[in-house]
């Protein structure tokens, strides 16, 4: 017996969208990724909001949501805590390094600075034809030891930490960057962000 | 060659909503916002509904399913693209890629405006060859088996 058109439009659109939410449910089906203690976190570890943000050195999005979280944490000093993982894209050529001497940076108690010079150095590297000795002169002007910074960024460990903050934002559904998990809430982009962020706030008063 | 053009747009469709509908719907909303036309409620609905609108078109087309009215859909949604894109050249907004096929591929809005007019006069050009468009699609298979329980009900009166 021949099936009806309408009944078969039916099955084809059932099908698919069983099969889609099962794609979903085994590719990001997961529990959100949640923030946790490390020289890459800001704010009181026992704040309201919990932030984890997936960045990208290079990416001018991530430039102008790092003024953004500037912003929220000058209004809201206490109640948001935020940690930052490594999302570098592979179309953005320096974002992988940049991750690199921030890391290092980072285990010489520099992170968040070299952090914010390169968000704000952002475009005139960018540009440039190799990064290696800007970063280190930049990472260097902040205080960090340069030889020991040369030696960091070259080891393998920096390179599976990025790895690991990289599956583990794809894991989530991550692709484009910023990327924040707001109390395990996925919200895209600086002002989806602050959206958030003020209303969780707004929420509590 | 028209039911080769009817496959492959209505793959690209299918692929591109797929990408969209299994990525998390944000993504999407994301890449909505970037345009800056919608408000953050309409490019979130907009982020939900409108890949499944394009899965379904492509697939239909794909299948020769109700092909007229999806390659009217497929129409539609080209021309849709063309003006949100064009707005977003004229208007200079910083927008490093279209997002258009999610995260499979990154083109520059240029580019993205001349895959889409390519689509929107492919499409019209099946629209406008509908009988060898449906070739081989499941519309031309239930035709048939309609037109021919007419002509056995005809024979037996």
């Amino acid at each position: 017996m021949k099936m009806s058109k309408r009944l078969l439009t039916g099955v084809i659109m059932s099908s698919v969208v069983v099969i889609v939410l099962i794609v979903k449910f085994v590719l990001f089906g997961q529990q959100a990724p949640v923030a946790a203690e490390s020289f890459r976190t800001k704010g009181k570890p026992g704040a309201k909001i919990q932030v984890l943000e997936y960045t990208d050195f290079q990416c001018p999005a991530c430039a102008k949501a790092a003024g953004m979280i500037d912003e929220v944490y000058k209004k809201y000093p206490d109640k948001v805590y935020l940690e930052l993982k490594y999302f570098p894209l592979p179309r953005h050529n320096f974002a992988r390094q940049a991750s690199a001497y921030v890391e290092c940076a980072g285990a010489q108690g520099q992170f968040w600075p070299l952090h914010n010079v390169l968000f704000k150095t952002q475009e005139s590297w960018a540009k440039m034809s190799s990064v290696d000795e800007y970063f280190s002169q930049l990472a260097v002007s902040l205080g960090v030891n340069g030889e020991k910074l040369a030696a960091c960024v070259k080891d393998s460990a920096v390179e599976a930490v990025i790895n690991k903050d990289v599956e583990s934002g794809k894991a989530s559904g991550v692709n484009s960057t910023p990327t924040f998990f707001v109390n395990g809430k996925m919200v895209v982009g600086g002002p989806s962000f602050v959206r958030e962020v003020e209303a969780l706030i707004g929420e509590g008063k | 060659m028209f039911v080769v053009i009817r496959v492959i747009l209505g793959v690209l469709f299918v692929v591109s909503g797929m990408e969209k509908v299994i990525s998390p719907a944000e993504n999407f909303q994301y890449v909505i916002e970037g345009y800056a036309i919608f408000p953050p409620v309409l490019a979130h609905a907009a982020s939900v509904v409108f890949p499944w609108i394009e899965l379904f078109t492509g697939l239909f087309i794909a299948l020769g399913l109700w092909l007229q009215p999806a390659l009217m859909g497929m129409l539609l949604i080209s021309t849709t693209f063309i003006l949100v894109v064009g707005q977003a050249i004229i208007r200079r907004l910083p927008l490093e890629n279209c997002g258009c096929f999610g995260n499979l591929i990154h083109l520059p809005l240029q580019g993205v405006i001349v895959l889409d007019s390519t689509i929107f006069a492919l499409t019209l050009l099946l629209l406008l060859n509908t009988r060898e468009t449906s070739k081989f699609g499941l519309d031309t298979f239930y035709d048939r088996a309609v037109g021919s329980g007419k002509t056995r009900k005809g024979q037996k009166t």
